[in-house]
């Protein structure tokens, strides 16, 4: 998310203040994102420069002068545009932890089974943290809060499914370090699931 | 406490063998609220049957506040099974053509209370779990997550220590499916109820006290999120 939208949607329906701007804002992304003041009115310079939005001073007794902004006729249109093109896509294939993995299998340093662990933990409590917030929220007005936090719920579920893949096909390739809690192999074993190696 | 010692369970027809558990060592302390997670038919089920006292193990042992279950009667695990567990499932298993408050009384019937103790439990039950205004109503009556309620009052009506949950929230939506987790997850924090939890559901998982992962019919992993840090 880029501030330089945000402040564009804001701006989109109507002019409005600089410093209402920043409260407006807070309460779009349920201030999730902290800003500091700085931040907003530095992005509004550069709309401005960029001659996105044009402001209006209004000068007041006491204290310094107020701005109100509007979205110009080309900030319309930059913001529309922006809503049409498509995203880019992450880049899956360089995930952090997985990386980390490999490194660990590269340099041939023990641990995985903690290290996958870790990371398991990790994901949990985030997805706790996830549906303690969720419980909070009103299914009408907070309706496309909920549709992020249930995609962020969603992509926590398959990073933790990927992680019991990972364990499991790592773990496969150490079973005679035998390592982990069951290192008894239960009677029938053999029958289970094992792939016999193709020639 | 329950605890499990290197329990085996071998289905064995003539032709077939099937491990379902391979040995597996566990220990839930009371108002433990435990998740059982693993892919289909790595033995969540099995392993639930036999702490529900409605299977028993091959081989290893299984013991209830230091009660060797497999030592006891048939009736007398059934007893137990009456007395220290309730049960809640996916589908519910409400008798449709009885209301709320019939269903909830009668784990109170097979233990032969007298009417009117069935009748004040079973309103104090569905009371707690929100339902003071769906007594009446027959199951098809009510909403998916209702229906999971009136269960848990079920399960709960004749104070058992331990609630055995099947996938309780897998026919939910995530909105009913959170209200039931929440409502678990207090059972075990204010009412030291233990729970054990089968689930394919991360999600549904995270709210637990601890994580088990079965694989072939072993504990593969553990996550334990009361530690706070390691």
């Amino acid at each position: 998310m880029s501030v330089k939208h945000a402040l564009m949607a804001l701006l989109f329906k109507k002019p409005t203040y600089g410093y209402e701007l920043h409260a407006a804002f807070d309460d779009m992304v349920y201030a999730l994102w902290p800003l500091n003041p700085g931040q907003v009115y530095s992005t509004l310079d550069r709309l401005a420069r960029d001659e996105l939005v044009t402001f209006e001073r209004i000068e007041q007794d006491d204290r310094p002068d107020r701005k109100v902004y509007t979205l110009t006729e080309r900030g319309h249109e930059a913001f529309l545009e922006w809503v049409r093109e498509s995203e880019i896509p992450d880049n899956l294939l360089r995930r952090d932890f997985y990386f980390k993995l490999i490194c660990m299998q590269t340099a041939g340093v023990d641990g995985t089974k903690e290290v996958i662990s870790k990371e398991r933990k990790r994901l949990y409590k985030a997805t706790r943290e996830l549906n303690d917030f969720a419980s909070n929220l009103d299914p009408e007005k907070d309706r496309l809060m909920l549709l992020l936090v249930e995609g962020g719920l969603l992509e926590l579920e398959a990073q933790l499914k990927w992680l019991d893949i990972c364990e499991m096909r790592l773990a496969s390739r150490t079973q005679t370090q035998n390592e982990g809690r069951n290192v008894g192999k239960p009677e029938g074993y053999e029958t289970l699931g094992r792939e016999k190696p193709r020639s | 406490m329950i605890r499990l010692e290197g329990v085996t369970k071998v289905y064995e027809t003539e032709e077939v063998r099937t491990t379902a558990l391979g040995g597996v060592d566990l220990v839930v302390e009371k108002g433990e609220f435990l998740a059982i997670m693993g892919p289909s038919g790595s033995g969540k089920t099995t392993l639930l049957n036999i702490i529900g006292c409605l299977d028993i193990p091959t081989k290893g042992e299984y013991l209830l506040d230091n009660v060797k279950v497999q030592s006891l009667s048939r009736t007398e695990q059934a007893r137990l099974r009456n007395r220290r567990f309730g049960f809640i499932f996916q589908t519910f298993n409400l008798i449709p053509e009885l209301s709320a408050m019939e269903n909830v009384e009668l784990p109170l019937m097979y233990r032969g209370e007298h009417p009117s103790v069935r009748t004040k439990l079973a309103q104090e039950a569905l009371q707690a779990m929100g339902l003071e205004g769906r007594m009446n109503h027959r199951p098809p009556q009510l909403s998916g997550g209702q229906k999971q309620r009136v269960a848990i009052a079920r399960s709960l009506v004749g104070d058992p220590e331990c609630i055995l949950a099947d996938e309780p929230t897998g026919s939910l939506d995530s909105i009913a499916g959170g209200e039931i987790l929440r409502m678990l997850k207090a059972l075990s924090r204010d009412f030291r109820k233990s729970i054990v939890m089968v689930t394919h559901d991360h999600r549904a998982a995270s709210m637990a006290d601890r994580i088990i992962y079965l694989q072939d019919g072993l504990i593969n992993n553990e996550t334990d999120m009361r530690q706070d840090s390691d």
